[in-house]
């Protein structure tokens, strides 16, 4: 069996998979948004960051679930290991990329009613929508590598030597918040002390590029040999 | 179906018997198709190693034959062999144990042939 | 396509415990295996080698020449069916038969319908909703229909009752006549079973107790039965795997060859002859030491 198709075929099917889940979790997010804009919302969020939390812990929980779920599953109708990484990354890729088009079909929907911008708050109202999608896209996606090293780490060597993927996984998540001054990069911040307005786009996006290769090249180093659980 | 074998013979012996009697009894006919491999195995539950080495005892004394890919039929002149056979049989099989039991009990021959003559007269449904 | 599997020497160490050792086995394509050993004798250690679920600690695993680990012309052609833990599984049925068509080459479908069929098998229940039997149903099923060159059983009755086990076993032989692959039983119900297997692998404690036809090792086996003492001088230089007695009279179960002339001394000496089941040289075989 060719593993090109296998991989095609297993990333669509995980996409399909994780899609209807991420379909349910955007509708709730749209539905909670809804609720707090009309009760508490002082400071008129608009949709795009107020997605922009949630959907990278969603994506944090794929990941964490993914060796659990579904390595089994496939390696159980003869899928090898290396399909299973290559898919479910090019799997999570293609749903991150989902995620922050269909976030910005809803904001531009706002936009229209509205007439609210669009904007995320780690970067300044002037970024045009290609690079705030984009940065919507790459930090969701990190997020779901942090998750991935977690639920390898876990699934490879149980809970106790998990805990350690789980403090890199911090690591990772926060080092990349650092470059788009999300809510873990306080420690370092102070740690570096450096403001968080004087690193450049550009630069971020190379670390995080970098930080993603890396975590998801841990992973497969993860799984490469993994015992497959029978359960 | 395990149970209706004996432990007194090999079990592919008995598998061959009971193909024999279904000959002998016009169950299969001439012509007929014998029931494969597998259908006596899970009618029987029994190993087709066992089967095979019954069935293949048969192919060799020409009473079944086999056509490739389709199945296995009842030779021409099969039931006649068989007959003969067991015409052949029968006085090592039915008359010597009976003598032996007879010498062993005293019983003569004009003895036997009374008793013989008796039984064969009997109503068989009276028996 | 044929696909033996060899292994030479192969051993699995979960740490300092040792569940399968020194394991050397040929088994050739096209043949019904059946893997008999006590619970915890290593069965399940040794099949999952093959499905490539795990690496062994050391020796060499070859399936039709290749090492099968990660091997996806390997793997997509081995098919593992043992019991799922399906306490979590929303989906139906029908998306179990799905997925399995679309990942598994010689899937057949309609035979797949077929033995959905006729293991009742409800196709938009969740999996999770099914009862163990029926999911062992489930597992059986795709397990036939993928048609994978290598297929196997793994205690895959658990849970079935009497009538839905012998619906297994029948398409179990009738699958192996209509498209012969090699399909690898194991099992601890050797009395109901033993008749579905060409080749016979014992295995005890981790290790390779035998692996023959299944014909020739029945040969091996008999039992002697007759007045105590003539017993007894007959079997004294053989290998006794169980003795029994009633009075006067013994039956000692041996293991070995019987030559002509030794059956011939037996019958001059009054002994009987018996044959001995699979299950009574499994029980007995894998006694020792005890």
């Amino acid at each position: 069996m060719n593993t090109k198709q296998n991989t095609s075929k297993l990333s669509l099917d995980l996409f399909l998979v994780q899609g209807k889940w991420a379909a349910w979790f955007l509708s709730t997010v749209c539905i909670i948004y809804v609720v707090f804009r009309m009760v508490v919302d002082q400071n008129q969020i608009s949709f795009f960051p107020f997605a922009f939390q949630p959907s990278k812990i969603f994506m944090l929980i794929l990941g964490i679930m993914s060796p659990a779920v579904f390595l089994t599953f496939y390696v159980r109708q003869g899928i090898t290991r290396r399909d299973y990484f290559y898919g479910s990354a090019l799997a999570a890729i293609a749903l991150s990329l989902a995620l922050s088009i269909i976030a910005s079909i809803i904001s531009g929907f706002q936009h229209l009613l509205t007439g609210s911008q669009i904007t995320v708050h780690m970067l300044n109202d002037e970024a045009s929508l290609p690079l705030i999608m984009f940065s919507f896209f790459l930090n969701v996606l990190v997020y779901f590598a942090a998750g991935w090293l977690v639920g390898a780490g876990i699934y490879r060597s149980g809970w106790l030597i998990g805990l350690g993927h789980i403090v890199l996984a911090m690591v990772i998540v926060s080092l990349s918040d650092l470059f788009w001054e999300g809510d873990m990069s306080e420690p370092w911040l102070t740690f570096f002390n450096v403001n968080a307005a004087d690193i450049s786009i550009a630069f971020s996006f190379i670390v995080t590029l970098l930080l993603l290769t890396g975590t998801f090249w841990l992973v497969r180093l993860l799984t490469r040999n993994v015992t497959v659980k029978m359960k | 179906m395990k149970q209706s074998f004996d432990e007194s013979k090999p079990i592919f012996l008995q598998i061959k018997d009971r193909i024999e009697d279904q000959i002998v009894n016009d169950q299969l006919k001439e012509g007929d198709q014998v029931p494969s491999t597998t259908q006596l195995v899970n009618f029987y539950k029994v190993n087709h190693l066992t089967v095979a080495k019954g069935i293949n005892l048969l192919a060799d004394a020409g009473i079944i034959f086999k056509k490739r890919g389709v199945g296995m039929f009842v030779a021409e002149g099969a039931k006649k062999k068989l007959l003969q056979k067991r015409k052949d049989e029968f006085a090592d099989e039915y008359v010597l144990p009976m003598i032996q039991e007879a010498d062993k009990l005293g019983i003569t021959e004009e003895e036997m042939k009374a008793i013989i003559k008796q039984v064969k007269g009997r109503d068989p449904y009276d028996a | 396509m044929m696909l033996d599997i060899d292994m030479h020497n192969v051993a699995l160490h979960y740490g300092r415990f040792e569940a399968l050792n020194d394991v050397t086995v040929h088994m050739e394509s096209g043949k019904t295996y059946g893997v008999i050993g006590r619970n915890g004798a290593g069965k399940t250690t040794l099949l999952s080698l093959l499905a490539s679920f795990m690496k062994p600690s050391s020796g060499s695993i070859r399936v039709g020449g290749e090492e099968p680990f990660e091997h996806a012309g390997i793997m997509s052609q081995v098919a593992f069916v043992y019991e799922v833990d399906y306490r979590e599984e929303q989906e139906k049925v029908k998306a179990f038969i799905e997925t399995a068509e679309r990942y598994r080459p010689y899937f057949d479908t309609d035979y797949a319908h077929r033995l959905a069929k006729r293991f009742n098998l409800p196709f938009d229940k969740p999996v999770k909703k099914l009862s163990s039997g029926m999911q062992s149903a489930l597992n059986v099923t795709i397990g036939l229909a993928s048609r994978s060159p290598i297929t196997i059983f793994d205690e895959a009755y658990l849970g079935m009752d009497a009538p839905t086990r012998e619906i297994f076993y029948q398409e179990v032989l009738e699958e192996q006549a209509s498209h012969p692959r090699t399909i690898i039983l194991s099992t601890h119900l050797v009395s109901e079973m033993d008749y579905l297997f060409d080749q016979v692998v014992i295995i005890d404690k981790g290790r390779l107790v035998l692996h023959e036809p299944y014909d020739e090792l029945l040969n091996r086996g008999a039992a002697i039965t007759g007045g105590a003492d003539v017993v007894d001088g007959f079997v004294h230089d053989m290998k006794k795997l169980n003795e029994q007695q009633l009075g006067g009279t013994k039956s000692v179960m041996i293991y070995g060859e019987l030559s002509d002339a030794k059956r011939q001394e037996a019958r001059e000496k009054g002994l009987e002859i018996g044959p001995v089941s699979l299950q009574d040289l499994f029980i007995h075989l894998t006694r020792e030491g005890e």
